[in-house]
């Protein structure tokens, strides 16, 4: 399970999805057939089980393969290393493994089983943009991640989800040959089965994409949860802010330029702001809107002026 | 007297609504308290009323007028001024108080004097400085002794803040959206980040401290 940082970066977030879903759709097969083959229920809720857990237990380890982090020494990155030493020592955290990414666009993730097994992977172009203070907040928010056992989270979550849909298939099949063996005569039995496989598949699909929903809100949930810790790990929620603004591409739209040399460029028309458009979007997003996370940061900086 | 209270009466409601007016700027008046108990950062009672240059002689009327109101006043609102004239074709009418409340009531004179002229459209910003306290023990906030800027936009009539960063031309963003969580709600805030314009090189230099 990824923790990725933001949602404009869709390169890395993308990659570890289509991982995951690679994943989840091999085991769904599998399940299936089992299914098919007629294995009974309590057995194929073992297997799904295991396989859960396996997934869960070598998540760390897909989350790094697929996104190419590379877990980095004291040696290799010294300021890197103190800067989350120093974060660490002041809320007695367990120290995570550190994981460098070959990257111009600037992420971070946070991912582990345990809060003594977990890794936190950063990329270079997040180093590049931010300053340590702004990098304080980000690894904050990640080690919240770690600390209120998000990866446990979503996997749980998932596995619902998992089960719902295999328990859907499970109804369907036991469905399929209880209707065929009802009072319909012959010519009739396949029309009924058609229509119940329609449903079921209907069905299904809603399971699935309710399921889907919900993890996502979870998840953007999760996401100020780790914000708010960040703030308390670090007293400074107002640089989580500036950071956010910062990989988010709207600290560079606030302008450079003098004031009197745009006066006479119309730049002064109230636009009225655009906000319909963004909700059917947030709906399958993991994170929120940046501007909501900032303005969330701000009255925690407020709160603690 | 009838007439002058239902002039003030309208003022409650529909005037509110005139385009023309600048009452929001008043927030200001309650809000440099919030700056000072939250972030130590305290008024320098000193202002910049930014206006474009118009050559003619109306515009130099209306500026002399300006003057005027501003000598006359000076005893009533404890304010000095200065003028200045920058390289980007603007004036500066510097003010200098014993308080915010001065400063705000003498910019609003020089404001509506100049749009009685019909010169509202010229006037561009009202810029307030503030900056950190600092006890006298402390030698590692030298850095925070640089001055903090809202600026009020008469032209969307809002406040944004602006804090240059040394004289490099950058500016001090964390240190922005310090203020905008202390203040945003108190004073008429520009929530449109892109519509911060910077102001480099103001002249607050040529009045004292």
């Amino acid at each position: 399970m990824s923790r990725a940082w933001q949602r404009r970066d869709t390169g890395l977030t993308l990659r570890m999805i289509t991982s995951f879903m690679i994943l989840t759709v091999l085991y769904l097969v599998f399940l299936g057939v089992l299914v098919y083959l007629g294995v009974g229920f309590i057995p194929v809720t073992v297997v799904a089980l295991v396989l859960i857990i396996s997934q869960w237990y070598f998540s760390d380890k897909i989350v790094l393969w697929s996104s190419g982090a590379k877990v980095v020494t004291r040696e290799q990155y010294p300021e890197l290393h103190g800067l989350v030493e120093r974060i660490i020592a002041r809320n007695n955290l367990p120290k995570p493994k550190i994981a460098v990414i070959n990257s111009k666009v600037p992420n971070a993730f946070a991912t582990g089983k345990s809060k003594r097994s977990s890794v936190v992977a950063v990329t270079t172009g997040l180093m590049d943009i931010l300053n340590s203070e702004e990098l304080e907040g980000v690894i904050g928010h990640e080690l919240s991640h770690i600390m209120n056992r998000d990866v446990l989270v979503i996997t749980l979550a998932s596995l619902f989800s998992t089960v719902a849909w295999y328990m859907m298939q499970f109804g369907f099949f036991g469905g399929l040959y209880g209707g065929g063996m009802g009072g319909y005569g012959g010519g009739r039995d396949r029309g009924g089965g058609g229509g119940a496989i329609l449903i079921m598949l209907a069905v299904a699909a809603i399971t699935w994409l309710v399921s889907f929903l919900v993890i996502r809100a979870i998840s953007r949930y999760r996401e100020f949860a780790a914000d708010r810790g960040s703030a308390q790990m670090t007293g400074k929620p107002v640089q989580l802010a500036n950071a956010l603004m910062k990989i988010s591409g709207t600290m560079q739209r606030v302008p450079n330029q003098d004031l009197r040399k745009v006066e006479g460029l119309n730049a002064f028309f109230i636009i009225p702001v655009n906000s319909g458009r963004q909700t059917i979007a947030n709906l399958f997003s993991t994170h929120p809107p940046v501007q909501m996370r900032v303005q969330k940061l701000l009255e925690m900086e407020a709160s603690m002026a | 007297m009838i007439d002058s209270l239902l002039k003030k009466l309208g003022k409650g409601s529909s005037h509110r609504k005139n385009k023309d007016s600048d009452e929001g700027i008043f927030a200001l008046t309650s809000a440099y308290i919030t700056l000072q108990t939250k972030l130590g950062l305290s008024s320098t009672n000193r202002c910049g009323i930014c206006i474009k240059n118009v050559n003619g002689a109306y515009f130099s009327d209306t500026i002399r007028e300006v003057q005027e109101f501003l000598r006359i006043s000076s005893s009533e609102f404890r304010t000095e001024h200065v003028l200045v004239n920058d390289k980007l074709g603007y004036l500066w009418i510097m003010l200098r108080g014993m308080s915010v409340e001065d400063i705000l009531v003498a910019s609003n004179g020089i404001a509506d004097t100049i749009a009685e002229r019909g010169f509202r459209d010229q006037m561009l910003a009202a810029v307030f400085e503030f900056k950190k306290i600092v006890s006298p023990n402390s030698h590692m906030e030298s850095t925070r002794l640089e001055p903090q800027f809202l600026v009020y936009n008469y032209k969307r009539k809002r406040f944004y803040p602006f804090v240059p960063l040394g004289t490099q031309e950058k500016r001090r963003s964390d240190l922005e959206l310090t203020l905008m969580s202390i203040i945003s709600k108190e004073v008429p805030w520009e929530a449109d980040m892109t519509v911060w314009y910077p102001m480099w090189d103001m002249p607050f230099d040529r009045l004292r401290i």
